[in-house]
């Protein structure tokens, strides 16, 4: 395998011109979504990630009680490429897989349209193509890295806020930039996306706040490690389904056969 | 809830799905029973236990269909086989991490069991045994000296896929499914539930000869009905703040109304007092009110967690 590509995101240079959305959209041929408005809660109007949207410029716009103080925080949004990667975990057709660059891949060929891979990416990334039926996601521009070429949105962004790359370049680059920002007075600056993140985000951030203002998890689960409870909540539910039966039975059964036993002794 | 959980992408499994959970859990509650009942029952138990066999294999080949009917690319039916062999690796899928691929391997063999058995039964109702091929060695598997290592095998099988329908939706990031461990348990129970009501409402035509039988498995799927108002209660508890999205609009008519009450209170209140409406009338109505409660039950928590 080639060495872990991928991206670090520098939201602290995102000026949410959405040129990387313009980019993705383009170079992987994406249709325009059917519907264009505002959320209302926001002045993004693509509002999450879908077949149509690989990437997403989130908008987080915080505004004190009185309003008299703002912030507009950016996150260019995409597949985050996980180590870990829940879709690729639950996908009963091998159809996600890890491409040789160390990127999670969803083979068009072998999906089924069974959606599970959408109920298990805990970052809302994937969903389905109305037209194709199968899932789709962010590829990191596969056809592009085979070429020797960096992704399109990070070729495209004007401010250098998506670096491609190594990811443990990347990673030595997200530090140092962490600690000027930290030295800068900017004292909620998380890096997303460590080890702790389902084994470590190959697409990982530079925050300027808690990773649940920009809507990500911090505490989430992979599906396989909710397997446990839930077999072990099932087996309960089946020895009493057993006991049951038991009872039902078991308990009969011997009452006939003491029976006959008695008819036989009193013939 | 965290914001993030608004950004979750919602899997869109509907009616095929809701069916096919249904289907499943009554499948494996009638072959359970029916199992038992050949395993730890008396002759005439032995006798009546075929009943179940009846419903397993058509069941478990609609929740095929269904499965297929859901898959969103064109080429369904090919697809289907792919769950089970991956043509660009040239190799089987099973994968231990993923319910789905566990569970289409479970429907698979559980199939051949469901499928022998439903033979067991054509063959010992309509008396064909020298009419059918390898008819002694079907009859054996039931009857013979395999029959408790056949029997507890297929029953392993029914469980696993009982589990399987529950763990499936735990095993995701959807807030309510995932939030509480509850629900393979409470699918394990209603699909047994549901499985012993089919079979006893079969048997409306034996009541008389067959009572014994019909009046145990009724006081079982009572216990099971106890249980399963239960463990309902445990699952809103689980849910804490996210209980608001279950108990109120359609879907808290839906579990209020269609599962606790007319579900499991009525079908109770029948049993306990057949003569409200007439023995066989209540017979019928209790029974064909826990298989519309199991149906909108799976309806609920496949169909009514994702509508937020």
């Amino acid at each position: 395998m080639a060495e872990s590509k991928g991206m670090f995101v520098d939201t602290s240079y995102c000026t949410g011109c959405k040129g990387c959305q313009v980019a993705c959209k383009e170079w992987n041929n994406l249709p325009m979504a059917d519907h264009i408005g505002f959320t209302g809660n926001s002045y993004d109007n693509t509002e999450k990630l879908s077949a149509q949207n690989w990437r997403h410029v989130k908008f987080i716009e915080q505004f004190s009680d009185d309003r008299s103080m703002q912030r507009w925080l950016f996150m260019s949004d995409s597949c985050k490429h996980c180590q870990h990667a829940g879709c690729m975990q639950v996908c009963p057709t091998n159809a996600i897989i890890r491409t040789e660059f160390d990127t999670v891949y969803v083979d068009q060929d072998v999906c089924i349209g069974c959606r599970y891979c959408v109920a298990g990416c805990p970052f809302g990334v994937i969903s389905m193509d109305e037209v194709s039926g199968t899932a789709k996601k962010c590829t990191l521009c596969y056809d592009r890295l085979q070429e020797g070429m960096q992704p399109a949105c990070a070729q495209t962004c004007p401010t250098g806020a998506i670096q491609f790359g190594n990811v443990e370049e990347l990673r030595a680059k997200a530090e140092a930039r962490a600690q000027v920002l930290r030295k800068s007075g900017e004292q909620e600056v998380h890096i997303y996306g460590t080890e702790e993140t389902f084994g470590g985000l190959n697409v990982f951030y530079l925050l300027l706040d808690k990773p649940e203002v920009y809507g990500l998890p911090t505490n989430g689960k992979l599906p396989s490690q909710k397997l446990g409870r839930g077999y072990v909540s099932s087996l309960i539910g089946l020895v009493g389904v057993g006991l049951a039966g038991l009872l039902t039975f078991r308990a009969n059964r011997m009452k006939m056969l003491e029976e006959q036993k008695d008819e036989h002794f009193s013939s | 809830m965290y914001l993030y959980e608004h950004g979750l992408q919602n899997p869109h499994w509907h009616w095929e799905i809701t069916l096919y959970l249904f289907f499943a859990g009554v499948a494996v509650g009638s072959y359970i029973f029916a199992a038992f009942g050949q395993l730890w029952g008396s002759k005439s138990d032995q006798r009546h236990s075929i009943t179940g066999y009846f419903f397993t294999m058509p069941l478990i080949a609609l929740c095929g269909i269904l499965v297929i009917l859901d898959f969103t690319v064109s080429d369904k039916v090919r697809a289907f086989t792919r769950v089970l062999w991956n043509p660009r690796d040239l190799a089987f899928n099973f994968k231990p991490t993923s319910m789905m691929s566990m569970g289409a391997w479970a429907i698979s063999v559980f199939g051949i069991f469901a499928t022998i058995s439903f033979l067991y039964a054509v063959i010992k109702k309509y008396q064909i045994e020298s009419r059918v091929p390898f008819s002694k060695l079907i009859v054996g598997f039931h009857e013979g000296s395999v029959k408790k290592i056949y029997l507890t095998i297929g029953i392993l099988l029914a469980g696993y896929i009982g589990s399987y329908t529950g763990i499936l939706l735990t095993a995701t990031q959807w807030p309510i499914w995932t939030h509480t461990s509850v629900i393979p348990l409470l699918f394990v129970i209603s699909g047994v539930s549901t499985g012993l009501a089919v079979i006893v409402l079969a048997m409306t035509r034996q009541k008389r000869e067959a009572e014994g039988y019909i009046h145990r498995l009724e006081k079982t799927d009572t216990y099971l009905m106890v249980a399963e108002i239960i463990v309902i209660g445990l699952f809103i508890f689980n849910l804490g703040p996210l209980a608001k999205v279950m108990i109120t609009g359609s879907n808290g008519l839906l579990l209020f109304g269609g599962v606790l009450f007319a579900g499991l209170i009525v079908p109770l209140l029948l049993r306990y007092r057949p003569n409200l409406l007439g023995e066989k009338e209540s017979f019928i109505l209790s029974n064909a009110l826990i298989l519309i409660g199991g149906l909108i039950l799976r309806y609920v928590m496949v169909v009514g967690a994702q509508n937020f």
